[in-house]
């Protein structure tokens, strides 16, 4: 499916943002197969201990070290603003480092954008029933995106979903202030503005050993209910 | 009586210590409150009746109670302009990392491209991905702000 994607089409030039924290053992994998289809992917090393800078130099990606950790939202805007500064691509992505993610959708992602000449596509869990998840996961997942809808110009079917596509235009608006683990309901609350045109598409991921043992064990949907909440009442009072 | 003093003061307490740092107003202000503290102390020491009389007067039954009162709302300004003040440095920080990374980055890149000149042709036209960041230098002067601007 990745082969007929890049022989089709004449992909327009995206670069794929990639926040990368303790990732050694697969990062280059990842980053390497989004190479080899012609994306420039820019691995943001968020402090990481390990030897994930050495894996990301082998890789082929552009390198940003933090000096130290900054949390995943620092990551994404650092990728942003080096996406800007360091290429011309017409798109900007972001993509999880865990092998999660597929490529097949992200190129699936920009042939939609393409067609439908959106500003923003979101990759969703639950357009389909690809993604095979625990029932408390999707129920936590449910309230934190009905939470998140409230009030929003876009209603989306998945809140909480890394694997995204903006166009240069959107990407240079993006200014996250939270650094920390409130920066994906903060993004999608720039995203959804109601002047961009956006789209959802099904994508389909992965929880594979690796990024069950690493990332997101159910209590941290807690944390991310959490911050949402913390991030609602803290804008509405800003407001 | 000391509910409409409370109340109030809990408030104003919260949105002041949220307020802007770095208005020469609000550094006033806490020069001020410093200063007064002192004072209510050593009053307070001095002459442990005039807290009494204090207390009387809004409605308290004892001068303990109208100190406990107060240092109530104290720490809950405290908390709040810690946590402000704690919130201002870590955006700070983040910029300041984002940008030495960005900055290295760029040193790299531009190294590589001398190092390493432009590959051939064919290679250069099958990527679709064009670098041309890499050996423009930054227009905008960015990396100066943060030395200079906060």
């Amino acid at each position: 499916m990745v082969e007929s994607a890049s022989a089709a089409g004449r992909l327009p030039a995206t670069a794929v943002v990639m926040p990368v924290y303790n990732e050694a053992t697969v990062v280059r994998g990842v980053i390497e197969e989004l190479v080899g289809l012609g994306f420039t992917v820019i691995a943001v090393d968020d402090g990481s201990s390990d030897r994930s800078a050495d894996e990301i130099d082998a890789s082929g990606a552009i390198r940003v070290s933090h000096p130290i950790n900054l949390g995943q939202g620092g990551a994404l805007q650092t990728g942003f603003e080096a996406a800007l500064r360091f290429t011309d691509a017409k798109y900007v992505a972001t993509f999880d480092a865990d092998g999660q993610h597929q490529a097949a959708d992200l190129l699936g992602m920009i042939a939609k954008a393409e067609e439908g000449g959106y500003d923003v596509v979101l990759g969703s869990r639950f357009l389909d029933g690809k993604t095979e998840m625990s029932a408390l996961r999707r129920l936590v997942l449910k309230t934190a995106t009905k939470v998140f809808n409230r009030g929003s110009a876009h209603k989306l079917t998945d809140a909480h979903n890394g694997l995204r596509l903006v166009s240069r235009d959107v990407a240079a608006r993006i200014n996250l202030a939270f650094a920390g683990m409130a920066h994906a309901s903060e993004l999608e609350q720039i995203l959804t503005q109601s002047i961009y045109r956006l789209t959802e598409y099904p994508v389909h991921v992965l929880y594979t050993e690796y990024s069950r043992s690493k990332g997101q064990p159910l209590l941290n949907s807690v944390n991310i209910l959490g911050d949402i909440l913390a991030h609602r009442v803290s804008t509405w009072r800003r407001a | 009586m000391i509910k409409f003093l409370l109340v109030p003061a809990v408030i104003l307490a919260v949105v002041l210590s949220l307020r802007s740092r770095h208005s020469l107003r609000g550094q006033a202000r806490r020069k001020i409150f410093a200063g007064l503290t002192v004072i209510a102390g050593v009053v307070a020491v001095v002459s442990p009746g005039i807290p009494q009389r204090l207390a009387d007067l809004v409605g308290v039954d004892r001068g303990t109670d109208l100190l406990l009162y107060v240092l109530a709302v104290v720490i809950i300004y405290s908390v709040g302009s810690n946590s402000a003040r704690f919130r201002e440095q870590e955006t700070g920080l983040v910029r300041l990392a984002r940008e030495v990374a960005l900055a290295e980055c760029e040193t790299r890149l531009i190294a590589g491209a001398q190092h390493f000149p432009p590959r051939p042709g064919p290679h250069a036209q099958s990527d679709p991905v064009v670098h041309s960041g890499p050996v423009t230098p930054p227009a905008d002067g960015s990396s100066q702000e943060v030395v200079s601007g906060r």
